[in-house]
Order: structure tokens, then sequence, then C-alpha cells
């Protein structure tokens, strides 16, 4: 483990004495005091209290290496199965290499967008002073190390008053030209007072055996009274490795609504730290996971209230099947000036096989007195009075459990705006039900 | 409101009713811990040498551990060589009779309302005094004896039933455990020893009052309670303490085994010195409580009122190894002041069809803290294994803190797991009804706690639901949100 971490810290300070001092002193500094974070905190490890139900030992024997900007390239035709309604925007990320030539801004009035690797070239100061400002150099190891060698990313800003109506959508596309190869990516969004955006997040994998680790930071801050519909679907290759930290600010009367869906990889983590800075404010997240053979799926969520008369509610939904493991954890955290606070979070999981595993973990953390919180979780398996009544109506046992399955789901499916990810999903969770029957 | 606040302080700082301490010779050993405090205790409670191994064993290990600093708890750092590893009552030898018992002593037990006499019997209660660390009067003995059941003081057990301790102690909870139950399993003073025959139904209700009373002595209770096949048991734990400056280390360890078909229910109703307005002082109360459902359809139930002490660190826990075995854990925990609670249980389903209930309901109020850590844990092997979980917080005051922490892993898919909790305070809504009907702000809000509280209390044998609520009422009459 040690050894492995050095080989890391090592790799890091090679990849920044590469880099052309066109990004400035500032950020040099950033990704230096990253890599020293990197050497103090070294890999997470099931000691810690957040890591210790997702071991990371599959990932290290994977050894991905950390590796300089390599040119990336994929037609334009190879894409186009992949795209759904217009956009606004499309930024199209290979093996997290931005793709102006793919790319698509229809020029909306009040939206910029660009890729951190451009702001980088350009050494704009205005961008790089803001990457990490949300994150810090990285609370565990792996943000540390997105930190040190963050390679590029997509830079939005919409301005004050602007509401964007047609999504604004970052594909993330990973060949097979990516095996064996840590990619570290870091998006940052920032919605001024009063602007509105729908910004679909999408992970795909255009070989379904290439091993790759997707290290992502993703830093969004919303202004007073903004809104963002944010709709995130993870489908990486099922030998993929998926790690991505999600900052959230949320202002005063702002509204965030997320939702998310991890059917890929076969170890994925996705953590989301809210933090209210504004009172008013709301923040929706659900999300569904699906876990079969040889997959692990994490979700932790960190909602901080920190100011009075904020709402939050999340609403996690899991199936685990094969030799699938799912590991939530939930804290709400509600401070002591945090008065007139809502917060309400659950989590239900399914399993459909022996070999399945569920670790599940609420928290309420409470220090102020007038709130209303409650969390609550279930596991359990298919009902079979429900299963008998739809046998009894002529399906048979694999349509009947496929159905309630989908119907298990829905509440979640239903909370993605755009149809063409509603349709897909459910095919995707028809399709992997189908794949249960066979184990 | 704020009218209303001033007099929930006023009752809140209310003096502790049960603070007084009784003036008796006592027999002590001055403070510290090493190897010869661990064999001068073992001597002079006259114990064989297998006793002594096992203490210093834990002792051994126990010097290797780190203290645990996971749970939601702040207190200085303990002392552990500042603190008086025995104490007992200077005792005459071998009592025969209630007559021989210090008077003093007596009288401190009438305060504390437990008539130590015949007036017992009509209660139906046999009371197995600890007074420190020495049982000085066990009642009630010779009826227990005719069912075959043996409540006797745990160095008695020691003495007299080698067998059954050396067969059971240290199976539930081993002094490898945790850092508390490894000192107790090395510095334990004394605690109670029951053991119900098969197929027996124990005819009272057992029952223990603790009481710490030397100055700066720390009270390392050992309980073990087996039940055999087919036989039951209820237990009653109490527990009062005088008022010190000084804080006291409590560090239980209470171990239960039910074999087939057995049932074992164990209250307890906590109400140690909780420490002054300032933080001072107060018991700080380190327990591992356990309970193995070794048989198959054997039936361990907790039931606590926590109401006591400075800190509470304390997770009774049931293992439901046995087929259809069913663990159940009712909790009310309340704390004022600057007290401190994190406590909870784990339930872990191994047998076939095991059922486990947990109700938790807390309390917090002025800077109180209390949390709620649990874990239910089901193994792979543990067919058709069903869980409920219940946790609610009240929130009195604005700087309280509540707490939920728990843990569920399930690894086999025909579990039933739900875990719900909810957190509020005293609703508005509620407290204006109650106004509106004619109830005084105070009576309004005890009725509301104590319909918060209900279902704990409804598991509660007869005489402690009456103690309970008495202790709730004045803990945290007046309050409101």
């Amino acid at each position: 483990m040690n050894a492995c971490a050095s080989v890391f810290q090592q790799a890091a300070t090679e990849y920044i004495d590469r880099l052309s001092n066109c990004e400035g002193e500032w950020l040099t500094e950033q990704r230096q005091a990253a890599t020293q974070r990197f050497a103090e905190l070294g890999f997470p490890h099931a000691g810690l209290e957040a890591w210790r139900y997702t071991s990371i030992e599959g990932l290290l024997q994977q050894d991905f290496k950390i590796t300089h900007r390599t040119q990336a390239f994929l037609h334009h035709e190879m894409i186009q199965q992949f795209l759904g309604e217009p956009v606004a925007a499309r930024l199209v990320f290979v093996d997290g290499i931005y793709q102006p030539n793919l790319s698509v801004h229809t020029g909306q009035t009040g939206l910029s967008v660009g890729s951190l690797h451009a702001a980088m070239a350009a050494g704009d100061r205005s961008v790089l002073r803001g990457v990490g400002s949300l994150s810090g150099i990285g609370d565990h190891g792996f943000a540390a190390l997105n930190m040190a060698t963050l390679q590029d990313g997509a830079v939005i800003q919409v301005s004050t008053g602007v509401a964007i109506r047609q999504p604004i959508e970052l594909l993330h596309m990973a060949t097979k030209g990516l095996s064996g190869q840590v990619q570290h990516t870091r998006h940052r969004v920032v919605l001024e007072a009063g602007a509105s955006v729908n910004l679909v997040e999408r992970y795909l994998s255009l070989d379904s055996e290439s091993n790759y680790f997707n290290n992502m930071v993703c830093e969004i801050s919303l202004g007073e009274g903004a809104s963002l519909v944010h709709q995130r679907a993870q489908e990486e290759s099922l030998t993929a490795y998926h790690l991505c930290d999600v900052h959230l600010d949320i202002q005063g009367d702002a509204h965030y609504q997320g939702v998310n869906a991890a059917l890929g990889g076969a170890w994925s983590r996705t953590t989301f730290h809210a933090r209210f800075v504004g009172e008013g404010a709301n923040c929706e997240l659900d999300g569904l996971y699906l876990a079969g053979e040889g997959q692990l799926t994490d979700f932790h969520l960190n909602v901080d209230h920190s100011v009075a008369h904020c709402e939050s509610r999340e609403n996690f939904k899991g199936i685990l099947y094969g030799a699938g493991k799912a590991v939530f954890d939930g804290l709400i955290h509600v401070r002591e000036q945090a008065q007139k606070s809502q917060a309400h979070l659950y989590n239900a999981n399914l399993m459909l096989s022996r070999r399945a595993e569920v670790d599940t973990k609420p928290q309420l953390v409470i220090l102020a007195d007038d709130v209303k919180c409650s969390h609550g979780t279930t596991v359990g398996q298919l009902d079979d009075q429900a299963l008998f009544y739809l046998r009894s109506r002529g399906l048979d046992k694999d349509q009947a459990k496929r159905l309630l399955c989908l119907g298990f789901t829905n509440e979640i499916v239903d909370r993605f705006q755009s149809e063409y990810l509603r349709d897909h999903l459910r095919e995707e969770i028809v399709k992997r039900m189908s794949y249960e029957r066979q184990v | 409101m704020d009218l209303v606040d001033s007099k929930m302080e006023t009752l809140i700082r209310s003096d502790y009713a049960e603070g007084f301490v009784t003036q008796i010779e006592s027999d002590t050993l001055p403070p510290g811990l090493d190897e010869s405090v661990i064999r001068i205790i073992s001597s002079r409670k006259q114990e064989p040498e297998w006793m002594l191994e096992k203490r210093l064993a834990a002792y051994q290990y126990w010097l290797k551990m780190q203290e645990p600093n996971w749970a939601t708890i702040r207190h200085p750092p303990i002392d552990f060589n500042g603190i008086s590893y025995y104490s007992s009552p200077k005792k005459k030898p071998q009592l025969g009779s209630m007559d021989e018992v210090d008077p003093e002593l007596l009288a401190t037990y009438e305060k504390l309302g437990i008539p130590l006499d015949e007036q017992k019997a009509l209660a139906g209660v046999a009371v197995d005094a600890v007074f420190d660390s020495v049982s000085v009067a066990t009642t009630f003995r010779e009826s227990l004896a005719e069912a075959g059941v043996i409540f006797c003081s745990m160095s008695e057990a020691v003495r007299e039933y080698p067998a059954l301790v050396q067969q059971y102690m240290g199976t539930v909870v081993p002094h490898k455990d945790n850092f508390f139950a490894a000192l107790n399993s090395a510095v334990f003073s004394d605690g109670t020893f029951v053991y119900i025959p098969r197929g027996v139904k124990c005819p009272m209700e057992l029952s223990t009052y603790f009481r710490i009373n030397e100055a700066s002595t720390g009270q390392f209770e050992r309980t073990l309670i087996i039940a055999e096949e087919g036989s039951q048991v209820s237990y009653l734990e109490g527990c009062t303490a005088p008022m010190r400056d000084e804080n006291q280390l409590h560090a239980a360890v209470v171990e239960l085994v039910a074999l087939e078909d057995a049932k074992i229910k164990y209250s307890t109703v906590q109400n140690w010195y909780p420490g002054d307005n300032q933080g001072r002082g107060g018991i700080y109360n380190f327990v591992t409580k356990r309970g193995d459902c070794r048989g198959d359809r054997s039936h361990i139930s907790w039931t606590q009122v926590e109401t006591g002490s400075a800190v509470t660190w304390k997770y009774p826990s049931c293992i439901l190894r046995g087929k259809n075995s069913v663990g159940e854990f009712y909790s009310v925990a309340v704390t004022k002041g600057l007290q401190q609670a994190d406590t909870g249980t784990k339930m872990i389903h191994i047998g076939e069809n095991s059922r486990s209930t947990i109700v938790s309901k807390g309390i917090s109020s002025v800077q109180g803290s209390n949390a709620y850590r649990g874990l239910v844990r089901v193994a792979a092997k543990a067919e058709n294994a069903r869980n409920h979980t219940q946790c609610d917080s009240l929130l009195i005051g604005d700087q309280c803190a509540a707490h939920t922490f728990p843990y569920i892993e399930v690894k086999n898919p025909t579990a039933r797991v739900e875990h719900e909790a909810t957190t509020s305070k005293v609703s508005e809504d509620q407290l204006f009804y109650c106004r509106q009907r004619g109830l005084t702000e105070e009576n309004a809000v005890s009725m509301i706690v104590n319909g918060f509280c209900k279902e704990v209390f409804n598991e509660l044998p007869m005489e402690f639901a009456v103690e309970a609520q008495k202790l709730l009422a004045v803990s945290l009459e007046g309050a409101v949100g």
C-alpha cells in the first residue's frame, strides 16, 4: 500500500514538473500542496469511517498509471448513437480530454462554456482561481491526487438572471486507449444569481472491457435564487473504476435538483458534499444504483445545513444481484444556527441474490432544536404476493420480477427530466434484470 | 416563552434528590492500578487461582489497548491511576440476619426508597443490594433456592459455583472485546450472578440496587445471568448515586446467556449523578452489555431508561445465534444540563428466522447531547431474518444536540430490515391543543413527553415504570421547545 502510494506520489511530482508554466504559479503551488497532502494522507483505508465498507484493494491492484496528456480522437459518427435531445451546449470529453470538434455551443448569450485545459494554457486567472475553491486541495488521497494532476474539465458560467432552457451536456467517452490509466478531470459550474440551467452529465465507455480509473471532482456553485437541474448517468464499462466528488455550494433561495443513476463500473463511488450558505435554499437529490456480479456501488451524501430555513430531501434506491455490493452513507448535519431546517433522507435496497451485500448507514447529526428531520432505510426482497399476483395474470417469473424491479426504480427514473435518458435507463434496467436471470 | 424558559431552568437546576453521602467506615485501597492491586482485590475476595489468572490476563491485554474515541462524547482524559479499585463497607464477619446490617446503611436505602425488609416480600421483589463493591445483604435467597434459582453476588458465585462461572464468564463479552470490558475483567469488584435451571420460571422479579458511595471509587460490576433451557427470568437493575464533585468512573460488564427456549428480560433505570450545571462531577458510565441467544427460540429483551450520568457509553446488544431467536431493545435516554449520551444497540443475526426490534427514544434538553448508535448485521446464513428499528429524538432548548448513527449490514437476500428515525421538537400545535383544553404548559409538555416514551415504558415492569415516569417528570417538567 505504502509502496503503491509512493509510486503515485512520484508520478504526480513528475507530472507537475513536466507542465508548462503558463497556468500560473498559483495553480502550480496548489498542485504541489496537493501532492504534499497526498503524501500525508496516502490512500484511504478501511480504518477510516468514510471508507470502512468500500475497499480500494481491487483498484490499487489494477496498477493504474498517471499519464501525461495524450491525444485522443473520435469520429463524429462514433458518438452519434449516444446523442439524445437537442442541447444548448455539449462538451465532449474523450478519455478525459476536451474535444472541441465534437462539442457544440449554440452561442446563447449569458452562457460561457470552455475547457479547463484551455484556461490553463491561457493562464486565465479568473477561472484558475476558482479551482479548488469549494473542494479544497483534497480531503482524501484520491481528491488530493486529482488536484495535483488534474488535466482537463469543463468550465461553465451562467450570467445573472439567464435561463438556459435546453440542457447543457457533459459527455464523457472512454475508449480502449484509456485502459490501464487514471484520468483526473475537474468540472467547475458557476450559476450567478437567478440563473437557471439544466445540466446533464453522462459517463460512457466505447469498449466494454477496458479498465480505467476515472477520478473526478465537480465543483458547483449556485448563486442566490439560482436553479440547477442536474442529471447524472454513470454507465462506465463493467471493468472500470469511477470516483466522483461533487461539491455543491447553495446560496440563499437557490434550488438544486439532482438525480443520479449508477449502473456501470466494477467499482464506483460518488460523494455529494452539499452545503447551504444562504437561507431559504432547497436541495433535492435522488439516486438509483444497480450492482451486479463483481460490482461495488457506493454513494456518500453529506448535506450540511449550516444556515436556517433550508430544506433537503434525498431518496436513493438500489437493486443488488449476483455478487453485487452496495454501500450507502447519508449524513444530514444540522448546525446550531440552522433553525427551521427540514431534512429527510430515504434509502431502499432490493436484494435479489444470495451473494449480494448491502451496507447502509443513514446518519443524523442535529445541533439545533427547531427542526424536522427524518431518515428511513430498508433492505428487503421482492414481495412474494406481488410476484404471485403477476404470475396469476399470466406473466412468467422473470417477466414478473422485471416488472417489479422497474416499478421499484421508476420513482427515481421519473426524476430525470430528459425523456431520452428516462427511456434509455429503463431499457438498461430491463437488460440488466434479464442478465440477472442467467446468473 | 421567556417566562417558561426560566421556569424550566429552575426546575432543571433543582438539586439532585438522591445526593447525600453516607458516613460509613470503609476499607479502601489507595488509588492506582498495577498487578499487585489486582492480586489484592482477588485475595480480599478469597478468589481461586484461576480467577486471578483471568484477571491478570485481562490486565495485560488492557495495557496494550487504546481508549476508544469514536463516540460523540467529550470529557477530560480519565486518569486510570487516580482511581481506587477496591472499596468495601467495613463489614462484620458474615452477616447472619438483617438486624446485623449497619443501621446507617439501611437508612440510606430507606432514603432511596428501597425497603430492605420483609415488606419487599409483598412486592415480590428480591433485592441484592450492592453498596459500593461488596454485597451486604441478600434477601429471599431461600425461597429462590427452593426453585433452584441461584441469585447471589458475583464474588460468592466465584467461590461457591466455580464450575458455572468458569463455563460462562467471558464467553459473551471476552476481555479482548473493548477497552472498558478489559478493564472490568481485570478489576471487577462485584456484581450479580443469576442461574435459572432448566424449565424453571423464576418465581419473582430479581432486582439489584447499585450505589456508588465512596469518593473517587470506581465501580466495576460484573453481572452474569444464565437461563437454562426453557427457563424464564426478569431482572431489574436500578442505580442512584450520591452527589460528589469528582468524576467517578463506572465500567460494568453484563453478560446474558439464553439457552433453548429461555427468556431473559433485563430492565435498567439508570440515575447516576449527572454532574452540576457547569458539568463538574458526575458519573462516567462506560458499560458493555451483551446477551447471547445461544439456543433456538431463545429470547433476550433489554429495556433501559437512562436519565443520569455525565457521560453514558452503552450499547446493550443481542447475538441472535439460535434459530427463531428474538432480540429486543427498548430505550429512553434523557440528557439535560451538560450530559452526554452515546447509546444504542447491536443486533447480530446469525440464526435462521431470528427477529429483532429496536425502539430508541432520545430526549435532549438544554445543552444535552444524545446519540443513537446502532448496528444491525444479518449474516449470510441468517435466513428470513427480520429487523425493525425506530429511533426518535425530541429536542428541547436550542443548544441541545441529537444524533443518529445506524449501521446496517445485510448479507442475506431473505432479510427484511427497516430503519426509521425522526428528530423534532415538541410541536407548537400539540402544545396549543393541550393548552386550549385547559392543561398548564408544564402538564402539556409532560404529557407529550410521556406519550413520546410510552412504547418503552410499556416494556418496563410495573415498579420501574412508575419510577421512570417520575424521573422523567423531574428532569423535564416545564420544558418547552
